[in-house]
């Protein structure tokens, strides 16, 4: 390794930026190939690299951070600030699921039958399971806290139970959510209540998997010792995520699935 | 801990305390008589507003920032976590030193090759799949943009 004088991060030629890319050509080709010739080859294809690359590119970035050392405090900031800049672009990326609710909910058309929810759809009780599903994901914020705390305290066993506890919780949701989905009385298909209802919940409950899985990285991660009480950001990332994903389910709980009833 | 600055225009006194973990500031300009209070986010690294009460309830003495500058990566020798190798403990080995020991070697092999022959393996699938799968999909192209003619 040679030395350096300063304490950012160069780092070494990697090849996952062109898989990568190669990945996002075969899923997208694919798909124009699947639904013209109905062949499945390209999107699997495309779905496989992508998975190869971010097992890959993750899997060195640890290396890089945890075996390496080269996330000194100055490059965390930048991780910092890195995964502050995503979350806000989610934020947006939900803000305009809201609008379309919104824009449609607030002056419903004389086709909606003049009102919300729209004529003839019967939508689900907010206070059965959506409630239990508020309280899980409140519950999974407690525990990924206390988990946290737990790094920081240097308390190893507790620190595994409680992201385990969030872990569980997150599949609960994702459960709940699927069964939900499976007796819901309306379709994507049905208006607009049906198409602003399941791409934003829809686009929630990924959001919710792709937190979960997130966590279970770091679970992973707390078992192999890559956590120390001072330096876990990729915990911290997830956390952040986990309480963003929380935040969402609140306001899709209140406006779509309470005042949209 | 507390000390005061002279400054050249103004007299400001500076008194600096540690409070739940973080180091709080008191600035004052007394001819003024403006009092605002300072801490240091750990986030930002620099400081920014607080409340009397933060700066007035010091409650433990642990320092929430490193008061060195971070120490270069690789201008001192690493440390490693733990120099007398693995120990057993809740959940199995901490082998994370003697991971360290082989992604820091000196052998110039990027990262992503870096353990031998099962990154190697791994990193040929990957790149066997994105040369034949670009091949695949310009071929696939190439076929979806001759329709047939039906005329």
């Amino acid at each position: 390794m040679a030395h350096q004088a300063h304490a950012y991060h160069m780092v070494d030629p990697s090849p996952w930026p062109l898989t990568g890319a190669i990945a996002a050509l075969l899923l997208t080709s694919g798909t124009a190939i699947w639904f013209h010739f109905h062949s499945l080859i390209l999107v699997s294809a495309g779905l496989v690299l992508l998975l190869l690359t971010m097992f890959q590119w993750w899997r060195d970035i640890i290396r890089e951070s945890t075996f390496q050392g080269h996330h000194t405090p100055p490059v965390q900031k930048g991780l910092r600030y890195g995964m502050i800049l995503f979350i806000t672009s989610e934020v947006f990326f939900f803000l305009g699921f809201f609008w379309a609710f919104y824009h449609s909910s607030l002056a419903p058309t004389p086709e909606l039958g003049g009102c919300w929810p729209p004529t003839g759809v019967i939508t689900l009780d907010p206070f059965e399971v959506p409630l239990l599903n508020t309280a899980v994901l409140l519950a999974s914020g407690v525990t990924v806290t206390w988990a946290h705390h737990s790094i920081m305290e240097g308390e190893r066993k507790q620190a595994i139970q409680s992201l385990t506890l969030t872990i569980l919780l997150g599949f609960y949701f994702t459960f709940l959510q699927a069964m939900e989905y499976y007796e819901a009385p309306f379709t994507i298909a049905d208006g607009v209540y049906g198409s602003t209802f399941f791409v934003a919940t829809g686009f929630h409950g990924l959001h919710v998997i792709i937190g979960s899985t997130f966590l279970a990285v770091c679970l992973l991660r707390q078992v192999q010792f890559h956590f120390t009480s001072k330096h876990h950001f990729g915990f911290e990332a997830a956390a952040w995520y986990w309480h963003f994903v929380d935040v969402v389910w609140l306001f899709l709980y209140v406006s779509i699935y309470w005042w949209g009833s | 801990m507390s000390f005061s600055i002279d400054a050249a225009s103004q007299k400001t006194l500076l008194a600096g305390c540690l409070c739940r973990g973080k180091l709080c500031f008191l600035l004052t300009i007394p001819s003024a008589g403006i009092m605002t209070y300072y801490k240091f986010s750990g986030f930002s690294q620099r400081l920014t507003g607080s409340t009397p009460a933060i700066a007035y309830s010091p409650q433990g003495l642990r320092p929430g920032v490193p008061t060195e500058p971070p120490t270069m990566t690789f201008a001192t020798p690493t440390k490693m976590v733990s120099e007398s190798g693995a120990m057993v403990e809740y959940l199995g080995m901490n082998k994370v030193a003697d991971l360290q020991r082989l992604f820091q070697m000196s052998d110039g092999i990027p990262v992503h090759l870096k353990r031998g022959v099962p990154d190697r393996l791994l990193y040929r699938t990957t790149m066997a799949l994105t040369v034949g799968g670009a091949l695949y999909c310009l071929v696939a192209l190439y076929i979806a943009a001759q329709p047939k003619r039906t005329t």
